[in-house]
């Protein structure tokens, strides 16, 4: 709409060029047709004194009066012969005397011979004529007989008169021609200039008709244009969907389409020249609506106008309101400003979406509710079951009749199959949602697939497979990844080699790679193996191989895809390879930070192989569990029990930190999340204080620990991490590991000797000097690492200063606190950055202890 | 009817000359003939001086191509002499002494217009000076005159008059 409506906008504006230009081209014509008028005024003039100088020249009559001189002498001539023979002639002589001396005297007088009589000759020649009128003119006025007398003598002077007046004559015309040739002339020179500027004003005549018929042809183009704009805009008025409404600066509708006929119920005829806010505005709307044209006329501030589509009201004939998406803009006619408005009627598009806002309310509220469900499901029934699961294992283990031995095993595999339920629909439920946020957190590999292996025991027995695990060599099992993920593929792969395997084996072996950080899962089984072109398509959805086994085999065919998919969203893979008959090998790899919190954790640089006390035997150990929830607290005391430890409980943190100090326990379990005082204080109290267990292993419990949770348990003093729900197995295997590691040494502050040396080589006063300096210098940098913002691009920085403590605690002998930071210079190397924090703390902390070992020791001095 | 006409005017003027001049000027020239005028049909009325004075006079003061300086031209004007002869005609022939011979449209005889002048700076005019009548057009008052047409109707020697239709 708005290119078309452009086209003429465009159009008008070069009429407007025109249209300023033309007073210029009006002075152009108006300047040629003075300079014309003043031409043919000034030839006018010139032709007219031409014209009367012509006629009044008199030459003609001179030429005359000329040729009369000749003709009288003869008439003379004559009547003078006539009287010599008859005397009554004598009248006649008398009357062609005088005639013939009126032409002299005209001669003589007339202004018409001046040019004449400066001719010597004809001056000469008019002379002897007057002598001979002078001499005869008495005798004409005499007496007839006297006249008579001298008849015969002025008949023989007239012969030589007759002569002369010839030569007067011709010698008259000879000078009249002269001076008519050079009036000829001079006419010829004024036609020319007369012809020459006729021409010069046919050319400017010509030169103003080409311009006028080049206006004219202008005029005509732009009549045509503007016509053709002009039905052209009739056109896209009249046929636009959109309602388009003209109105005047007052607001009379100047123009109102048929669409606007459509949304307004209004006929065009009748609306025109009324006043648009009575017609369409909504009475609530009018007062609004002229406070805005009225600041429009005031200071043409808008907020309509030209400011795009706005959603506004509008009213119909029988007062009903109408949505309308409005656009309005200004143009300026030959009446004045004029408004154009655009309205689209936004009633069904309004309407669709207020249904399409329900619908996604709906959707959310919906979703909402099946998330609400599904969190329900996790905290709310996983609890519980797991509660019912230990129970269970611990009831297996009292005293029963075989029936309800058998009536438990039926109850323990239908929690665990409900167990099974609750976290694949948890699962499903994150696939199909489709955004699969992983929750990294640590994980204890050997506890997971232990639990994979439990749920699929049965299976596994009712076809006589063997199931086996092979942990990581160097018994690293926490890393940090998304468990539940991990579970599922896990259980996907196990699931299909057990369903395609018979009497056989289904082997999980782990390994770790350090070079790229990933870990290894692969689970081989020893079944009937897949053919070579089937290995791609088992990965395929819904897919299910045509084998006897598979037949037997209930499955949606979707277990591998999505085991591979969940790999690779976890940015790892999913491979296979068989050998038909032989069996099929699946192997995962993931990226996964391995866990290793004792690189963290604090040792003397001297003693690390010498533990000051003995590491106990295989027999049962000393065990604090500290615990808020009871049935948690039960379940693990009842496996340790049974495992023949020595348990005591501690049902919150502070309790736990009063037992541990009053007695010294070989381990120590510490629940994370408790009330006023939780684990990881708890841990720091620990260590901290003076305490029998100051040194104990800590092995932190928690449902679910995030990586970086991970990381400050290790900067507190822990040493492992185990995954709730906690099964007997993961149980053991942690203190296993727990008794094969060397318990933490009870750390050796300050190395006396060194201390004692020190003192000794410089005196007491100057190395109490040194020693306060370097306290103050090492609580700056320790300080200035609090505050410090840690990443990749510090690091350097950050160890340099380390590397500088480091030397300086050497020298004091604070062997420990040397250690700690030789231990961050390390981890810089490594590049690994979330160590090096949790590492950070663990120096603060130890120059805490590390401080208060150096004061008692210089207050010792004194 | 043309010559009823002619001779009732006739018979007019000579009235008109017996009642205004009583016997003093005679109806017929007894001086020197100076103008005869000839009507179609009609007897030629031949004018004296003493006749030509006894109509209305007009003097003009111009000059002329064919004289040196301005003279004072008395005698009848044109439109007055054939108002006095009562003749309506389209145009009259001017004869002089020496037989040119002119046509002079009626329409020059307007007031304003040529006189038949038999003074000249109150004399008679001789032969030899032009006369006994020249008839002279105002030239120097109405600069229309001064053309080749004017002059050649500007008879010298007038002495006849020739009324045909």
């Amino acid at each position: 709409m708005r290119s078309i409506c452009s086209f003429p906008q465009a159009s008008v504006q070069n009429i407007s060029s025109f249209i300023v230009s033309r007073p210029f081209r009006l002075s152009i014509i108006a300047l040629t047709l003075t300079i014309c008028a003043i031409g043919i005024a000034g030839l006018s003039v010139e032709i007219k004194q031409k014209i009367e100088s012509q006629s009044t020249a008199a030459a003609d009559n001179g030429q005359w009066v000329l040729a009369q001189v000749d003709v009288e002498v003869l008439n003379l001539v004559t009547a003078v012969s006539e009287a010599a023979e008859n005397p009554a002639a004598l009248a006649e002589v008398r009357r062609r005397f005088d005639i013939f001396y009126s032409r002299m005297s005209m001669l003589r007088g007339s202004q018409l011979f001046h040019p004449l009589s400066q001719d010597s000759e004809f001056s000469s020649n008019s002379a002897s004529i007057w002598a001979f009128l002078e001499h005869f003119v008495t005798a004409i006025d005499g007496p007839d007989p006297a006249l008579q007398a001298v008849l015969p003598q002025m008949k023989q002077e007239l012969r030589a008169v007759r002569l002369v007046a010839r030569a007067v004559s011709l010698s008259g015309i000879r000078t009249f021609a002269e001076q008519s040739d050079a009036k000829r002339l001079d006419m010829l020179r004024t036609l020319t200039n007369i012809a020459a500027l006729t021409f010069l004003l046919v050319l400017v005549l010509l030169a103003l008709v080409g311009i006028l018929l080049r206006l004219d042809q202008i005029n005509r183009a732009h009549a045509r244009e503007n016509i053709m704009a002009l039905s052209r805009i009739q056109a896209i008025v009249t046929t636009s969907l959109d309602a388009m409404i003209v109105a005047d600066y007052r607001g009379r509708i100047l123009e109102f389409n048929h669409a606007a006929e459509r949304i307004f119920d209004h006929k065009r005829a009748t609306v025109l020249g009324r006043d648009l806010a009575e017609i369409i505005i909504p009475p609530a709307l009018r007062a609004a609506h002229s406070r805005g044209m009225a600041r429009y006329k005031k200071d043409g501030r808008t907020q309509l106008i030209e400011k795009g589509r706005v959603k506004l009201d509008g009213m119909r004939a029988d007062q009903s309101i109408v949505p309308l998406e409005v656009s309005i803009s200004r143009a300026d006619s030959v009446d004045g400003e004029i408004f154009v408005a655009f309205l689209r009627d936004v009633s069904a598009q309004i309407a669709a979406e207020r249904d399409l806002l329900k619908a996604r309310d709906d959707a959310l509220a919906g979703e909402k509710a099946k998330a609400d469900l599904l969190a329900v499901m996790s905290h709310e029934m996983r609890t519980p079951l797991n509660g019912m699961l230990g129970t269970m294992e611990l009831l297996d283990d009292t005293a029963l009749q075989p029936n309800q031995r058998e009536y438990l095993r039926v109850i323990e595999a239908s929690g665990r199959l409900l167990l099974h339920h609750v976290n694949d629909v948890l699962d499903m439920a994150r696939l199909d949602s489709g955004k699969l946020t992983l929750k990294p957190q640590a994980v204890d590999l050997g506890t997971l697939v232990q639990d994979i292996f439990e749920n699929q025991q049965a299976n596994a027995q009712a076809h006589n497979n063997l199931l086996t695990l092979t942990l990581p060599k160097d018994g690293r099992t926490t890393v940090i990844t998304d468990p539940a993920l991990l579970r599922q593929i896990m259980m996907n792969l196990i699931g299909n080699a057990l369903k395609f395997t018979r009497n056989g084996k289904v082997s999980v072996e782990i390994s770790h790679h350090a070079e790229d950080g990933t870990s290894e899962f692969r689970v081989i089984d020893t079944g009937i193996g897949i053919a070579p072109h089937d290995l791609e398509r088992i990965f395929e959805d819904f897919v299910t191989l045509d084998t006897s086994y598979a037949r037997r085999t209930d499955g949606t065919g979707l277990g591998l895809g999505i085991a591979r998919r969940i790999a690779q969203s976890m940015g790892g893979s999913l491979q296979a390879e068989s050998t038909v008959g032989i069996g099929s090998t699946f192997r995962v790899i993931v990226p996964m930070d391995v866990i290793s919190i004792a690189t963290t954790q604090p040792k003397t640089a001297k003693n690390r192989r010498k533990p000051l006390r003995a590491a106990k035997s295989h027999t049962g150990l000393n065990v604090l569990i500290v615990e808020d929830n009871a049935v948690n607290r039960l379940v693990v005391r009842e496996m340790l029990s049974k495992l023949g430890h020595v348990v005591q409980e501690a049902h919150d943190g502070e309790m736990g930190v009063r037992i541990a100090d009053e007695r010294a326990f070989d381990l120590i379990f510490m629940d994370i999340s408790m009330p006023l005082m939780d684990g990881i204080q708890a841990t720091k109290a620990i260590r901290a204080g003076n305490g029998l267990s100051q040194t104990a292993p800590i092995i932190a419990l928690t449902a679910h620990a995030l990586a970086e949770e991970v990381a400050a348990f290790g900067a507190a003093g822990m040493q492992d991490v185990l995954i709730k729900p906690v099964s007997r197995r993961a149980l053991e295997t942690a203190i296993e590991q727990a008794r094969q590691a060397p318990p933490p040494e009870p750390t050796v502050l300050i190395d006396s000797d060194i201390l004692a040396h020190f003192l000794e080589d410089i005196g007491l006063a100057p190395a109490t000097r040194l020693l306060d300096a370097f306290l103050n210098a090492t609580d700056a940098a320790i300080t200035d690492f609090k505050a410090a913002d840690i990443s990749a691009e510090t690091l350097p920085d950050l160890t340099r200063e380390v590397h500088k403590l480091c030397g300086s605690a050497a020298i004091y002998g604070a062997v420990a606190f040397a250690s700690a930071l030789r231990q961050q210079e390390l981890l810089d190397k490594a590049g690994d950055v979330a160590g090096y924090a949790a590492g950070l703390i663990a120096v603060e902390q130890l120059w805490q202890q590390t401080r208060v070992a150096f004061v008692t020791a210089r207050n010792g001095w004194t | 009817m043309l010559k009823w006409k002619l001779t009732s005017a006739v018979i007019l003027i000579l009235a008109r000359f017996a009642s205004a001049a009583t016997a003093t000027v005679p109806v017929s020239p007894t001086g020197p003939v100076l103008l005869t005028v000839e009507i179609a049909d009609a007897d030629p009325i031949q004018f004296d001086a003493a006749m030509l004075s006894a109509l209305p006079q007009t003097t003009v003061e111009t000059s002329t191509i064919w004289t040196t300086g301005v003279h004072s031209y008395t005698g009848v004007a044109l439109a007055d002499l054939l108002a006095a002869l009562d003749v309506t005609t389209s145009e009259l022939q001017a004869i002089a002494s020496n037989d040119y011979e002119i046509t002079i449209p009626a329409s020059d005889a307007v007031e304003g217009g040529p006189i038949l002048a038999y003074l000249v700076n109150g004399e008679l005019i001789s032969l030899r000076e032009n006369g006994p009548i020249w008839l002279i057009y105002p030239f120097d008052s109405n600069p229309a005159y001064q053309s080749e047409v004017i002059y050649s109707r500007s008879v010298w020697q007038l002495n006849r008059l020739k009324i045909t239709d």
